[in-house]
């Protein structure tokens, strides 16, 4: 038995191996670890000398080269051995040994290099810098512990990726340093040693906490591409624990606040869908109100008109657009050549919202969830009536209609024909913001708009 | 004390903005090749880097965060609606290039995935983004990862300009059909969305084709595009889905479509489903879009009129076997690449292990399962050089019974317990 004393590298091994594979000397007989002591000496004499199996003077394929390298870092004694052995089957017993992945040499060998491979993997994902300053100067540091001994294949990266700041890492075999040049090797370090602390762990951890998805909890998936063996130096690990417990909470949450718009029963009939909607209470305006205020108009309108919510005279009387509003609306109509009642009219939102102001009920603009609550009703009666034009009054009335936030001024007066709800939609001012408007102009302006809007309708339903 | 204060701002809306943000399923870092400019830091190297994995089982890799949550549409599915109460945020594009700084040094990330709710207009929000990238680029010399988000109707102009500094961009299809996006996004259509796909595809194809004449052609989103689809949240089968993956892959040459299983949000719609979002479904999703691209599978093979959906307890592949059984046993030592890659749990790169061992040495079943093949699925399918008394089986009506796996691996829709750390 041949002990061999060699330099733990592959350069050191690759010498030791060339030697031994032109002698013919068989893997058995060798040992390349050193912990043990050989009790045999080799004699060459009484070994039948066995023949390559080509005449190449024992060259091998590049990549095997780059592959015994990666196999030199794994933590494993037997490594040397298995390199070598694996040469010399190549050499004098079969040239294609290296394509034969079942083969228990090859397979240990394609085992240990992926092992190694995925480990540098993971050092180049889950090393985390911590900000320092050594002698005034901005070093980044990082402590972090592979499986194999891979610091020197494995910080190369970092030098390619962070080559304009000094950096340092750190592992319980090797540190590795650069300089803005080149990197340099020192001894390892104990993580209870190493004293790093950075402010940016905490805004990390506030991403990785919002990042998570508590609807989608797959443990096992997580484990198996993030060890915990890696867990101690990455900052985030620490929130894993309270995740995992409050995701149920979490959904229970979600769960609680899930239905937060009307339920409604498309089956019924526009009468039955009214009367239904009297008691709904899908969202707190119904408290303060009088009485939910629903569509009124023929059931075959072929134009159909939404506003924006029921006012004060709305809310008393139960019709849409009688108060102010409905006058200017009334007034627009007939300057359109509109009849009034050929025309199905209802709101966005169908309860009045409202706060107290003197002795008045003073008009508040619904929110976004209570649009959004109520919009089942508006599609309701939308696909009972069928109409051919749809005429959406203020930003959200067109909000619920066309499913975006619209700009009033830049799109009305145009046939939008590209939505599914109707063949044309059309956009127009709500009679309010005419009673609102600052001056004489601007209202008789929006007046006429509005007309022209209507009239517009009037034509695209013929 | 002063850059004390912005780094808690910059927290509170790092919390808002990366939450709205969650719901895109997109995170791969792949496809990128930059080396570091000599001034700066940052390069990609082809292969993504996962840094880091939530309990979700979704890697981390890139920063993916909205610019705003304010958006001006109202799809249903989306936490960001205008109609919704969530809490808004807006972050300058200075803050999200100091955030994407301080991060990616840290190693923590490979880069930024910058999405944003649309303000104003496509191309007003566009521009926000572009402004973002552009200076990661031109003013800090970054070359990580970037992959911006296209905004459907978006200039061609800007769709170029985005290109120029993003390894990736994409444009969400968000829904499989028309009639979905018509309930739950009525602003949103299919048709723009493709054409906005069309117009990065016709760029790439232009780059690609400029690039052998002219080596100094400038990139334009080397890693591809892609898009994204919410499945589950509407009726639409498993068949309409496939189907329009497989022509968003012809006819745009796109890197991936992402599924993301619709995930109930906070004030969702009653026409929302409230539970938890089917895993099953999307993985099984995943797979016959994995067997359309590398197998050679066409999507009416997968699924048709009587059976629209894929089955939840069998992989597509098996599923496939099991309806085409004439075509096996398949022999690994003489059958050709393309009925190989058809052999339950048998993969590409098995598939390849397979044809070069084969030159040497007679496949055995031993081998198969040497080579981490799935052999419990793939052993009633193959002829090996020994017996394989499995075959027999091939064509017994039990067959599908004991390819189903246990129901107990279907429970994945349970939260585990915190004792499984």
């Amino acid at each position: 038995m041949i002990q061999v004393d060699f330099e733990k590298n592959f350069m050191s091994w690759r010498e030791n191996a060339r030697k031994f594979l032109a002698d013919a000397i068989p893997p058995d007989q060798i040992n390349w670890s050193q912990d043990e002591l050989s009790l045999f000496t080799f004699d060459a004499s009484s070994q039948d000398v066995k023949k390559p199996v080509s005449n190449n003077d024992f060259k091998v394929p590049p990549e095997l080269i780059s592959q015994f390298k990666t196999l030199s870092y794994a933590r494993d004694e037997d490594r040397w051995n298995l390199m070598y052995k694996i040469l010399f089957r190549l050499c004098y017993e079969n040239t294609g040994l290296l394509s034969i992945s079942i083969d228990p040499d090859i397979n240990k060998a394609e085992k240990l290099q992926k092992s190694v491979r995925h480990d540098i993997h993971k050092m180049h994902a889950f090393v985390r810098f911590k900000k320092s300053f050594v002698d005034e100067n901005e070093v980044y540091v990082a402590w972090h512990k592979p499986e194999h001994l891979i610091v020197r294949p494995g910080t190369e990266f970092f030098a390619r990726r962070f080559g304009d700041k000094r950096w340092s890492i750190f592992t319980p075999d090797e540190s590795a340093h650069w300089d803005l040049k080149k990197i340099t090797y020192g001894a390892g370090m104990a993580q209870r040693d190493f004293q790093g602390v950075d402010d940016w762990d905490e805004i990390w951890k506030t991403y990785y906490k919002s990042i998570f998805n508590p609807a989608r909890i797959k443990i096992k998936m997580m484990k198996s591409e993030m060890s915990p063996k890696y867990w101690s130096s990455m900052p985030e690990t620490s929130l894993i624990r309270d995740l995992v417990r409050d995701a149920p909470k979490a959904l229970q949450k979600m769960a609680e606040n899930i239905n937060t718009s009307a339920v409604v029963d498309l089956k019924l009939s526009l009468s039955e869908l009214k009367s239904k909607s009297s008691s709904c209470q899908a969202c707190p305006l119904y408290a303060k109100a009088t009485q939910t205020v629903f569509g009124v108009g023929p059931e075959n309108a072929s134009i159909m008109i939404v506003g924006e919510q029921p006012g004060d005279q709305e809310d008393r009387t139960g019709n849409p657009f009688v108060g102010p509003a409905g006058e200017i609306l009334s007034q627009a109509l007939i300057q359109a050549g509109i009849k009034k009642e050929s025309v199905y009219i209802t709101n966005a939102v169908k309860h009045f919202k409202w706060v107290p102001h003197k002795n008045m009920r003073l008009h508040q603009k619904p929110s976004g969830p209570e649009m959004h609550a109520c919009k089942p009703w508006l599609e309701a009666e939308i696909k009972k009536i069928k109409p051919q034009v749809i005429i959406a009054l203020g930003t959200t009335a067109a909000t619920a209609i066309i499913g975006k936030l619209p700009k009033i001024k830049d799109e009305r007066g145009k046939i939008i024909s590209s939505l599914a709800c109707a063949p044309k939609v059309i956009i127009s001012w709500h009679p309010s913001a005419l009673l609102r408007a600052g001056n004489e102009t601007e209202s008789t302006e929006k007046m006429q708009q509005l007309v022209d809007d209507l009239k517009l309708a009037l034509s695209a339903e013929e | 004390m002063n850059e004390n204060r912005d780094i808690k701002t910059l927290q509170k809306k790092l919390a808002i903005l990366a939450d709205a943000a969650k719901y895109d399923a997109s995170c791969s870092s792949s496809g990128g090749k930059r080396k570091r400019d000599v001034n700066g830091m940052g390069n990609s190297e082809g292969m993504g880097i996962c840094h880091s994995y939530a309990p979700d089982g979704r890697c981390i890799s890139l920063l993916k965060i909205l610019l705003t949550n304010f958006c001006i549409y109202d799809c249903k599915f989306c936490i960001n609606r205008v109609s919704s109460d969530v809490q808004r945020a807006r972050f300058t594009p200075e803050e999200v290039i100091w955030l994407t700084l301080e991060f990616y040094r840290r190693n923590y990330i490979e880069g930024l995935f910058l999405s944003s709710g649309i303000i104003d207009s496509s191309d007003a929000t566009m521009e926000l983004l572009i402004r973002v990238a552009r200076g990661l680029r031109e003013v800090h010399k970054f070359n990580g990862y970037i992959h911006l988000k296209v905004v459907a109707g978006a200039s061609q102009e800007l769709i170029e300009e985005a290109g120029k500094w993003a390894d990736r961009i994409s444009a969400n299809i968000e829904m499989p059909v028309q009639p979905d996006l018509d309930l739950l996004a009525p602003a949103k259509t299919i048709a723009a969305a493709t054409q906005t796909m069309e117009q990065i595809s016709d760029k790439v194809i232009e780059t690609k084709d400029n690039l052998k004449s002219f080596k100094s052609t400038p990139q334009f989103a080397p890693a591809g595009q892609t898009t994204q689809m919410i499945v589950g949240a509407t009726p639409s089968a498993d068949l309409e889905i496939l189907k329009t993956s497989e022509s968003l892959y012809e006819k745009f040459s796109l890197r991936r479509v992402y599924y993301s299983a619709y995930s109930p949000i906070p004030h969702a719609d009653a026409i929302l489903p409230a539970h938890k979002p089917s895993l099953v479904r999307e993985n099984r999703l995943y797979q016959a879009d994995w067997l359309l691209r590398f197998y050679g599978f066409k999507a009416h093979e997968l699924v048709n009129a009587a059976t629209p959906n894929l089955s939840l307890d069998i992989d597509p592949k098996t599923s496939w076997a099991l309806v085409h059984r004439e075509n096996f046993p398949i022999d690994v030592n003489k059958a050709a690449r393309a009925s190989l890659l058809r052999i339950p749990g048998v993969g590409v790169k098995n598939v390849e292990r397979i044809i070069q061992l084969r030159r040497f040495h007679k496949i055995t079943l031993v081998d198969l399962q040497k080579m981490h093949i799935a052999i419990s699925r793939a052993k009633y399918f193959v002829v090996t050089a020994d017996h394989n008394p499995n075959i027999w089986m091939l064509d017994s009506e039990s067959l599908s019974q004991r390819l189903k796996p246990p129901a107990q691996q279907l429970s994945l829709f349970d939260a585990p317990a915190a004792s499984e750390l």
